[in-house]
């Protein structure tokens, strides 16, 4: 039957260039509108590292001075830690909370505030940024939010405990082995170069947690916790997680008032109550992640189903033009499914062979310009290695995809067709001239 | 002899939604094994349904048809089909070679649908040999006169080994000439290799030369 396939496509191949030239653009198109939905997808699936689920934000703001409600006794570091102490306490003592963890921003909006250079002031070797935030580390923010500790290394119960210089720092593992290839960086110190005029203050690693992804849509894991301290006038923020088999919307959704109530104290309000996974969708949808996929899946959706309607109609007027040819197989003892496989097999493989000349027309583009990496743009800071930033790897991988979708979309395509010319009567087919 | 082709009280009905013809009329036949029949009759007397019928391409809208020994009521499309191409060859008044595949791939169609079948081209090239065209395996349909066509229609007919030849009108399309040899051939299939021949055919010498003559008449028998 193969033998058969080859021959009937060779010899028809002036028939077929029309189809061909058509299946090779659309491989190339294809490729272009899907590798960023693959490569964003991907980078969507790695694990965060931490538990988003029954995870939820409680964010805080200050009093203005300008407003009624300002009361200027409260507006001072010793009151503001009271407060937040406080209104940890009370939420605590709240029905299906399990624990509270207070940090200065929603994980997913860390910035670079400063770089770090491992070596004494002479050595520059190390170059690189990570990115760094800033925790209350004296609570509980790590067990919150479900991170663990690195093998080796204090326990995340044993951090949470722990009494914090101001330069303290607890390193993620992607962290640690950037800075100590060699070892553990637990009690090594490093310098800590602030960003504006040149100024390094010597720094110590306290931990090391495992690897945690903060930003859903990104692959980088490489982050520096440092204590904060309530010495600068910022807003708060709780993280909140919810004790097991809670649904975190409806439990924000029945228990809003209450949560306003226990996180309000002289100058603190509660600005907002979102759940970690819906903060995170809405990164996603503000940094335009989310239309661009949408936008992509329907051009792509869109292309490929013309692409669907010109092969059914190539194919229909094929098969109409070899009625005759069908009735001489069936007529010595071709099964209906022999005819449809002859069919949708001689349309496949010229599919395969328009999308290998596909593959290497894109190829020549993507040897000269690269392939997409949704984290070009956090090219100073570490990434962590993934087949996406392997040339190889990725190129194979979305060409996988491609030919799948792109056969898949032909035998779509030739399927009612050879169908039903698999369904004529030998009797009738013969008669067809 | 025994009976390798039974029809019982075989009807075919044509059916539209205003017409209603009948094709054949209650037709009952016994052919033997190694007999070489020829089906006469006027245009539209059923001959080439019969035929049709015979050759388990059409179903008879009553009646049995038995192939040696194996009653085709009943039988799904693949039964049908493997039944075809087991126990069935066919030669066409305009050949059906196959015009994008060579007279070699076109003699090994029938092989290539039969389970297990192996040395497809050795057995299509004594075919092959058989009807005088061994010199002209690689040639497209389109390079053959009708005469070399027709042979090739027949060596495919019968690579598969089978019992039975049916041949409609297989002189239709071709010169005195050319009718005499492709005859000669069907009669040496018939003497040589002892195969069942049922030929539909316009013509009286053809069909003086065969075993016997079967009269067709609007859709019925006739002696």
């Amino acid at each position: 039957m193969i033998s058969l396939i080859i021959k009937n496509l060779w010899h028809r191949r002036v028939a077929n260039i029309w189809l061909f030239i058509e299946l090779v653009v659309v491989t190339v198109v294809t490729w272009v509108i899907i590798d960023p939905v693959v490569v964003r997808v991907s980078d969507r699936c790695l694990p965060l590292g931490y538990d988003e689920d029954r995870l939820f934000y409680i964010s805080l703001n200050e009093q203005p001075s300008g407003s009624p409600l300002y009361n200027e006794n409260a507006d001072n570091n010793e009151s503001r830690e009271k407060d937040i102490d406080r209104i940890v306490m009370k939420l605590n003592s709240i029905d299906g909370i399990e624990s509270v963890g207070v940090t200065a921003i929603p994980l997913n909006m860390i910035a670079v505030i400063e770089s770090y250079k491992c070596g004494d002031e002479k050595t520059d070797s190390l170059n690189k940024s990570i990115l760094h935030d800033a925790f209350e580390i004296k609570d509980k923010i790590f067990s919150t939010i479900g991170a663990e500790a690195a093998d080796g290394c204090p326990s995340v119960e044993e951090l949470e405990n722990m009494s914090f210089g101001y330069n303290d720092i607890i390193l993620t593992e992607s962290a640690d082995r950037f800075y100590f290839p060699d070892h553990r960086g637990v009690n090594k110190k490093f310098l800590k170069k602030r960003v504006g005029p040149d100024h390094l203050i010597e720094c110590k690693v306290v931990g090391v947690l495992k690897d945690i992804r903060l930003v859903n849509t990104d692959r980088n894991t490489a982050y520096a916790f440092q204590n904060y301290h309530s010495n600068f006038r910022v807003p708060s923020l709780l993280i909140v997680r919810l004790k097991d088999g809670i649904n975190t919307e409806e439990y924000i959704s029945d228990n809003r008032e209450l949560l306003q109530a226990a996180a309000t104290t002289v100058n603190y309000y509660v600005s907002d109550i979102v759940s970690v996974a819906e903060n995170n969708r809405t990164l996603e949808e503000r940094k335009g992640i989310t239309a661009n996929r949408n936008l992509r899946v329907s051009l792509a959706a869109l292309f490929l189903l013309n692409l669907i309607l010109g092969i059914v109609g190539t194919v229909w007027l094929q098969t109409r033009r070899r009625i005759s040819e069908i009735g001489i197989h069936r007529s010595f003892g071709a099964f209906r499914f022999n005819i449809r496989s002859m069919i949708v097999g001689e349309n496949v493989l010229l599919a395969l062979c328009a999308v290998a000349v596909g593959l290497l027309i894109y190829l020549q583009y993507a040897l000269k310009e690269g392939l997409y990496d949704s984290q070009l743009g956090a090219g100073q800071y570490i990434t962590n290695h993934s087949w996406v930033t392997e040339f190889g790897v990725h190129f194979a991988i979305v060409s996988a995809i491609v030919a799948a979708i792109i056969i898949a979309c032909v035998v779509a395509g030739t399927w009612i067709p050879a169908h039903r010319a698999g369904k004529i009567a030998p009797v009738d087919a013969l008669r067809d001239e | 002899m025994s009976t390798i082709i039974k029809l019982t009280d075989v009807s075919k009905i044509y059916r539209t939604k205003t017409i209603e013809t009948q094709a054949l009329d209650s037709v009952n036949l016994d052919i033997n094994t190694g007999e070489f029949v020829s089906i006469m009759g006027p245009s539209g007397c059923g001959k080439s349904t019969l035929l049709n019928i015979i050759g388990l391409l059409d179903k008879p809208t009553t009646g049995t048809v038995e192939l040696c020994g194996r009653t085709a009521e009943g039988l799904k499309d693949k039964a049908l089909a493997r039944l075809r191409n087991e126990t069935l060859g066919f030669v066409f008044q305009s050949f059906h070679l196959i015009p994008t595949l060579s007279v070699l791939d076109n003699v090994t169609v029938p092989l290539i649908y039969r389970p297990g079948s192996r040395n497809n081209r050795k057995l299509a090239l004594e075919a092959l040999d058989k009807v005088g065209l061994s010199h002209r395996v690689h040639h497209m349909p389109s390079q053959l006169s009708g005469g070399q066509a027709q042979r090739v229609a027949i060596a495919r007919a019968i690579v598969g080994n089978p019992s039975i030849v049916l041949a409609d009108e297989p002189c239709g399309n071709l010169d005195s000439k050319m009718s005499g040899e492709i005859m000669d051939l069907l009669h040496s299939l018939n003497r040589e290799d002892g195969r069942t021949i049922v030929m539909v055919t316009h013509n009286e010498d053809q069909a003086r030369a065969t075993d016997r003559i079967i009269h067709f008449f609007d859709g019925r028998r006739v002696e």
